[in-house]
């Protein structure tokens, strides 16, 4: 049923993407995110914009950066120092709000829109709307992914 | 500029007005009427003492749950409702709803008011939807929503007469305190010590909604509201520095080494700006400096001072806000016509743990002396002479507490411990208490009767890692991770009396959890609190001794009251566990790996309670 509804908002969110690929659509109201596609300007976000897949995953030294970000974001004030939920929820359990969380197109769409239960959006253009400068970079989304998942417990 | 002059002497132009100071003595007489429960914490003192005696020690045992009510609102219940003229004004945590009960009617509905809030400003939130409560005043009922609107409302019909916005929640900022009415004036807070919020407490006229002033936590003396005759009998309260360097200061391996008052440079001016020293997290520090202003607001109408305390500094990684951060963790004792500081005093200069001053002022007096005690986050009990804020006993609530080895009462300096100084990329262990404080913001009670202090306590240490992180309007900027457990007894919490003179607690009881519960005392001497495996119990003020308990519906949050209605003595609480030490439960959160709120004993939470928890309010009587 996911899988078919992706595929039914690929023709509307293709202007926004750029390059063929995926299409990212909000975890609030499953519009399509409209992100330029200039934005995808590292071989790992233009990996994963073509593929859906985060590159970045094992990868120790985008590891270390991502949980860098997670700290420069505060991330950490909600969801604690590794991910593992404080006031907000647990990031690295097997239990999603959103189901979609479990794959990487998912938690990134999350991060970058934000969702209807209480996290603001993060991505660039997204957090602060009148100034596209604050927020994270599609590399920097796929960096914080690589951290949250490399703490991730096993149930 | 102008317009702040120009507001202050408007201000004291409507003080003199008799309108304003008929509506003062209405509440002042009700607040005496020990029938009532008119003010946030009963009287201006803030005692949480009723000379209500019909519950005593011989019969406390035939207590018996005489209603509920329950809120239709789930998660933290802080706080509790006023009851005025037999009639009970009920908050709830977010979205606020009020209800008015009518107590000559079985607590029949008489008016209800439902704020539309914004769903988001409850990711705002940091601990829990709470709402500590409402406040009376000119016929009006206040009510601070957590979005920043101020309401007044008619308190026969439950009509808006006037709102006005307090903070902007664009900023990051939201509120939870109580509005306090004092005098003419409406006071109220600010939330928002973890988004780089530069907080102030505002004084608005009842009248009208106009604003009376405005006192910011940091910046210039002419925002903070600081003048002539400041600190006039303790100077070196505003002293430029009261530490110095030690390896360093502010990174991994530094410390910071207390100066004796010989050697602080004092009296200085501007210190709101001047002890954010360069460089900062930011241009000027002080201006995302925080000092929310949530907590529970004292008065004294013979001196016409209020008291309050600011919390934390922004952000909390201390590193990069090099310098003393004024006024952060502040008690100030203003003149509340004006706004205009007399004292203020700091209690956690450069903060390194989170210990937010923001807890309650109690007002008392002792051997013809003028006292304020506050019980505050960073473990140390501390009473002043309240006329000018000299320092008079400074004592750990608590020997676990390990940041400072004591207060220098002499120049009221507390001495830090070098090995739990807290350093950015650097995680410290062991450091006691934990940012929850060893008291929050559950307030604690006074009897004149026993001499006493009546304080719910935690017992939680931490582990503080600081990080750098980035201020971004609206966005959470923290700079520090941590992880709490429990302290060395074992427990997590406590409830205890305590000397204010001597600074020495006279029994300590201990609790499985957080004691999250605001307390009440009797002149039958017996003290109420909630707790949060649900027990709503009675103790005896002179021992501790359990007298009686009930279990209510979900772990109590709020604040005992009493009152009476044709002529029979009742006690409340709300329930409805929530709140820093509830949020994680109420979240979901309970899984072994699960962070601060869920972690070690919280995480039982779950065996006592369901989540979220439901709001009531549960009322007992003989």
């Amino acid at each position: 049923m996911m899988k078919l509804r992706y595929i039914a908002l690929l023709a509307i969110a293709l202007p926004y993407a750029g390059n063929a690929g995926i299409s990212l659509v909000s975890t609030i109201d499953n519009k399509p995110l409209a992100i330029p596609g200039a934005m995808f300007d590292t071989p790992a976000a233009k990996e994963f914009m073509s593929s859906g897949k985060n590159p970045y995953l094992g990868n120790a030294d985008a590891i270390k950066t991502g949980k860098k970000i997670f700290q420069m974001y505060s991330c950490t004030a909600c969801h604690g120092a590794k991910g593992e939920g404080a006031v907000g929820p647990n990031l690295i359990d097997d239990k999603w709000n959103y189901a979609k969380n479990a794959n990487d197109q998912g938690i990134f769409e999350t991060i970058w829109g934000g969702t209807a239960g209480g996290m603001g959006a993060k991505g660039a253009g997204f957090m602060v709307p009148d100034d596209p400068t604050q927020g994270l970079t599609p590399d920097e989304v796929l960096k914080v992914v690589a951290f949250l998942r490399s703490n991730a417990v096993k149930h | 500029m102008k317009t702040t002059t120009l507001k202050l002497a408007l201000a004291s132009v409507l003080g003199l007005s008799s309108l304003s100071s008929l509506a003062a003595t209405e509440l002042e007489n009700l607040m005496k009427d020990d029938n009532q429960w008119a003010h946030p914490r009963k009287d201006y003192a803030n005692t949480g003492y009723s000379r209500l005696s019909q519950i005593n020690k011989g019969n406390v045992r035939n207590l018996k749950m005489a209603w509920s009510f329950a809120t239709g609102v789930n998660r933290g219940h802080e706080g509790a409702p006023l009851v005025i003229n037999d009639v009970m004004y009920v908050h709830t945590a977010f979205p606020n709803n009020v209800y008015a009960l009518d107590l000559n009617d079985n607590q029949k509905i008489i008016w209800s008011y439902f704020p539309k809030q914004d769903p988001s400003v409850q990711a705002l939130l940091c601990c829990d939807n709470v709402n500590r409560g409402l406040g009376y005043g000119d016929g009006k009922i206040f009510l601070q929503q957590n979005d920043g609107t101020l309401v007044a409302l008619d308190a026969k019909s439950g009509a808006k007469l006037w709102d006005v916005k307090v903070v902007d929640t664009k900023t990051g900022a939201s509120n939870t305190n109580a509005p306090h009415v004092i005098k003419d004036k409406v006071i109220t807070g600010c939330s928002g010590g973890e988004y780089g919020v530069r907080c102030y407490i505002s004084a608005y006229n009842i009248k009208d909604g106009s604003l009376a002033w405005r006192a910011y936590s940091t910046g210039p003396d002419s925002e903070t509201l600081i003048g002539d005759g400041f600190n006039k009998d303790n100077p070196h309260y505003s002293a430029l520095s009261v530490y110095e360097d030690v390896n360093g200061g502010n990174k991994e391996g530094g410390s910071f080494k207390a100066l004796s008052k010989d050697q602080m440079k004092f009296p200085e001016k501007e210190l709101g700006t001047r002890t954010w020293l360069k460089p900062q997290a930011i241009k000027n520090g002080y201006e995302h400096g925080g000092g929310p202003t949530w907590g529970w607001y004292s008065f004294d109408p013979t001196l016409n001072l209020m008291y309050y305390g600011t919390g934390n500094p922004g952000t909390w990684n201390p590193d990069v806000r090099p310098g003393d951060n004024k006024w952060s963790m502040t008690i100030f004792a203003r003149d509340v016509d004006t706004g205009m500081a007399r004292w203020g005093y700091q209690m956690t200069p450069h903060d390194e743990w989170d210990y937010d001053g923001m807890n309650e002022i109690v007002l008392w007096e002792a051997k013809g002396k003028k006292l304020a005690t506050h019980f505050d986050r960073n473990g140390f009990g501390y009473t002043f002479d309240r006329t000018n804020g000299t320092l008079l006993v400074a004592e750990k609530m608590n020997p676990f507490v390990n940041w400072a080895t004591k207060v220098d009462l002499k120049s009221g300096v507390p001495v830090k411990d070098p090995k739990f100084s807290t350093h950015q990329d650097y995680n410290a262990k062991g450091i006691c208490p934990s940012a929850l404080g060893v008291k929050d913001e559950q307030p604690s009670a006074f009897s004149p009767k026993t001499g006493m202090f009546y304080v719910p306590l935690n017992h939680v240490c931490m582990t503080y890692e600081p990080v750098e992180s980035k201020y971004i309007a609206g966005q959470p900027w923290v700079g520090a991770t941590l992880t709490m457990f429990a302290g060395p007894d074992g427990v997590m919490g406590g409830f205890m009396a305590w000397d204010g003179l001597k600074g020495k607690s006279a029994w300590y009881n201990k609790e499985k959890f957080s004691a999250w519960g605001g307390a009440l005392v009797t002149s039958s001497d017996i003290v109420f609190y909630g707790t949060l495996d649900r027990w709503f119990k009675a103790v005896d003020a002179q021992t501790g001794k359990e007298l009686w308990k009930f279990q209510v519906g979900s772990g109590v949050v709020g604040n005992a009251i009493t009152y009476s209605h044709k002529g029979k003595q009742y006690v409340g609480v709300l329930s409805g566990i929530g709140g820093w030490a509830g949020v994680a439960m109420n979240l979901g959160l309970t899984n072994e790996t699960d962070g601060l709120g869920a972690a070690g004993g919280y995480k039982e939470l779950t065996k006592w309670n369901a989540a979220p928890g439901g709001g009531a309010m549960n009322v007992f009587s003989l």
